[in-house]
């Protein structure tokens, strides 16, 4: 009998179930307001900002990011808050000023919609296909990731945990759509919130405050720790050169990998975020959600990067071996172990469960979408009535949950899908934001343009990766700092995406060129200069997007002064 | 290409469900934390905490039960009154 982390009493058990029956209820009682493809797929765009900015989050915010964030903070400190604050910030506010007007003003039903109406059907092809594939494949991997991680902490069987959760998803997703979706992402933020606050708030009360948890990591006896000591605790100062940080990776590449390329090609152009903003009730809700998920994003790592700091002052050395019960992984729940009761245990524990059943369901939704509007009905089925289409939404929901149950057991089999799928995010997504920057404000893009600079991209990132390996060992190539096959070289992904981007960027203008220019007429609604006019709106000055914006910017500067 | 935008003003004339009334969502969050802050706070009442654990100057699940209780009826209260979703 293998040991658990946690055994459950009653009240734990109490507890979850009653989450389960929520999120039923809810599915349940959603059902009768899906009338339309318009409510199944896009919530009837009438969700209220806040809503659809925590759902926006929310999407972003599973288990296994929390789980991992913990553990890089473990292994690295400090500087994991890039991802949550120069990650991801101004990639978000970008979004929500200068894209939302084309995505939600064009009213296209989903990203891909968008690239048929300002480039071409290929390169809408291109981007619901590979979108659909990579989101239907996280969707399995987190499946597994919530079976592995349930197992280890509770001893629950892995084809109990795959099929009950999957069982529960299909059904609140078939039943509400995208609300359904919507509605548990929420109520997944709060529990999360709630379920994991007390544990940054006791460590540091144990360590004694902030400096107490400073002095505790710069005398921590744990190797890793030691060698990098100082720079644990700073974000910014230790990354003059790769050498002086433990991740390897430089302020350049930080800010232009990370910051600008990587983020902005995944808050931007990623479905599954943007599709909870598409729900938004007009256009300045679209344009606030965003925002609002911005305020939260920055809190996130007193969640998240606190707890991993306080783990290597309050717990034994945790090993690096990923499958152990004192893995680096296992930081957060051990902190649990350590100081929650039962009760509070079933509360950490369903906050967990409610993320990677949102993040499952979020991805399903997702495909579904791209699915129904930019597969079947772009190439398979145009004329079908709307009914026909959101029954089409409930069977692609069903055949997604089908998928993602054979993918978790396909990764069961090949761990190592896992690492890869982050290569090929950044291989995909990298040079995606280049075809939407010039798509949205290039009124010279033509569609050819499109396609090529975005598989041109594509391809680029694929053989600077795979060429790490076929360059000999000890040539002056490797000195390239994006060579590199390692799937967890930070460095190189960053530097890797940044020079896609550039590919596809360049390629787009190039092609461009040789082909016809689009009229004004085809471009109306989508591109900068073509905007909507009728969409403009009046908003008092302390809710209007752009002060609002200006106001989380200045917050991140601040942040990152702080703990610069 | 024409035919994108043909499809999107069918759909959008459809029109939705949804602003007839449509369930609001703090209402259910609030249900949820006030059920949970209950079963926490009397359970933290009734129930000593495990040796085991990291001694606390209070009681995690008294004290936490009650937070939670708190923010379900900061939640719970407003959702009673008719609320407009689409302005």
């Amino acid at each position: 009998m293998t040991e658990v982390l946690f055994k459950l009493a009653r009240v734990d058990y109490l507890i979850i179930i009653i989450y389960f029956v929520f999120v039923l209820g809810i599915g349940f009682l959603l059902k009768r307001y899906m009338k339309t493809g318009k409510d199944f797929f896009l919530s009837g765009r009438s969700i209220p900002a806040w809503v659809a900015g925590l759902a926006f989050l929310s999407a972003n915010l599973g288990a296994l990011e929390i789980l991992g964030m913990t553990a890089n903070s473990y292994q690295h400190g400090i500087q994991t808050v890039h991802f949550y604050w120069i990650g991801a910030i101004p990639a978000m506010l970008f979004l929500a000023i200068f894209m939302m007007p084309f995505y939600y003003g064009s009213k296209v039903r989903s990203v891909p919609e968008y690239l048929s109406l300002r480039y071409n059907e290929a390169t809408r092809g291109l981007n619901a296909i590979s979108f659909a594939v990579m989101t239907v494949l996280m969707s399995g991997i987190s499946l597994y990731s919530m079976a592995i991680i349930f197992r280890l902490l509770l001893g629950w069987d892995l084809n109990m945990s795959i099929f009950v959760s999957a069982g529960v998803v299909l059904i609140y997703v078939v039943l509400g759509g995208l609300t359904s979706s919507i509605f548990n992402e929420v109520l997944q933020f709060f529990l999360i919130w709630l379920g994991l606050l007390p544990l940054p708030i006791l460590g540091l009360m144990k360590v004694g405050g902030w400096k107490g948890l400073e002095q505790g990591v710069l005398q921590s006896p744990i190797p890793h720790v030691q060698q990098w000591a100082q720079g644990f605790l700073n974000a910014w100062s230790s990354l003059g050169s790769p050498a002086t940080n433990s991740v390897g990776v430089d302020w350049l590449g930080t800010a232009l990998g990370l910051g600008f390329v990587l983020s902005f090609g995944y808050w931007c152009t990623d479905f599954l975020v943007v599709q909870r903003a598409f729900a938004a009730e007009n256009l300045p809700a679209a344009q606030r959600a965003p925002i609002y998920a911005t305020f939260f994003k920055m809190m996130v790592p007193f969640l998240v990067v606190v707890p991993g700091l306080l783990a290597i002052v309050l717990l034994p050395p945790l090993s690096s071996e990923a499958d152990k019960l004192n893995s680096y992984n296992m930081a957060l729940p051990l902190l649990m172990q350590k100081f929650y009761p039962p009760g509070m245990i079933g509360l950490g524990l369903t906050a967990l469960l409610a993320s990677f059943m949102s993040g499952m369901a979020g991805n399903v939704t997702a495909f579904t979408t791209v699915w129904t509007y930019d597969i079947y009905q772009a190439y398979i089925n145009r004329k079908a009535s709307d009914k026909h289409y959101m029954l089409m939404g409930r069977i692609a929901t069903i055949a997604a949950v089908l998928i993602s149950i054979a993918t978790a057991y396909m990764v069961m089999g090949f761990k190592t899908i896992m690492d890869y799928m982050q290569v090929v995010f950044s291989c995909v997504n990298a040079p995606l934001f280049a075809t939407f920057l010039l798509g949205m404000f290039w009124r010279r893009a033509t569609g050819w343009g499109g396609f090529t600079g975005l598989m041109a991209g594509i391809f680029s990132a694929l053989i600077m990766f795979f060429g790490g390996n076929w360059v000999p060992a000890g040539s002056c190539l490797h000195k390239l700092n994006f060579l590199s096959a390692d799937p967890t070289a930070m460095g190189a992904t960053f530097w890797r995406a940044w020079w896609a981007w550039v590919v596809c960027f360049l390629v787009t203008i190039i092609v461009s060129y040789f082909e016809k220019p689009k009229s004004d007429e085809e471009l109306q609604g989508v591109v900068y200069g073509l905007e909507d006019k009728t969409l403009a709106y009046k908003s008092p000055w302390y809710n209007h997007p752009v002060f609002l914006a200006i106001a989380s910017g200045i917050i991140l500067i601040i942040l990152d002064v702080i703990f610069f | 290409m024409v035919n994108v935008r043909e499809e999107i003003e069918l759909m959008e004339s459809e029109g939705s469900t949804h602003s007839r009334g449509m369930m609001d969502i703090r209402f259910f969050i609030g249900l949820l934390f006030i059920i949970y802050g209950l079963i926490l706070a009397v359970y933290g009442f009734l129930v000593t905490s495990p040796p085991g654990l990291e001694p606390l100057p209070f009681d995690l699940n008294l004290v936490w039960g009650i937070v939670l209780l708190i923010f379900g009826l900061a939640f719970f209260i407003p959702s009673k009154k008719p609320h407009q979703w689409n302005k």
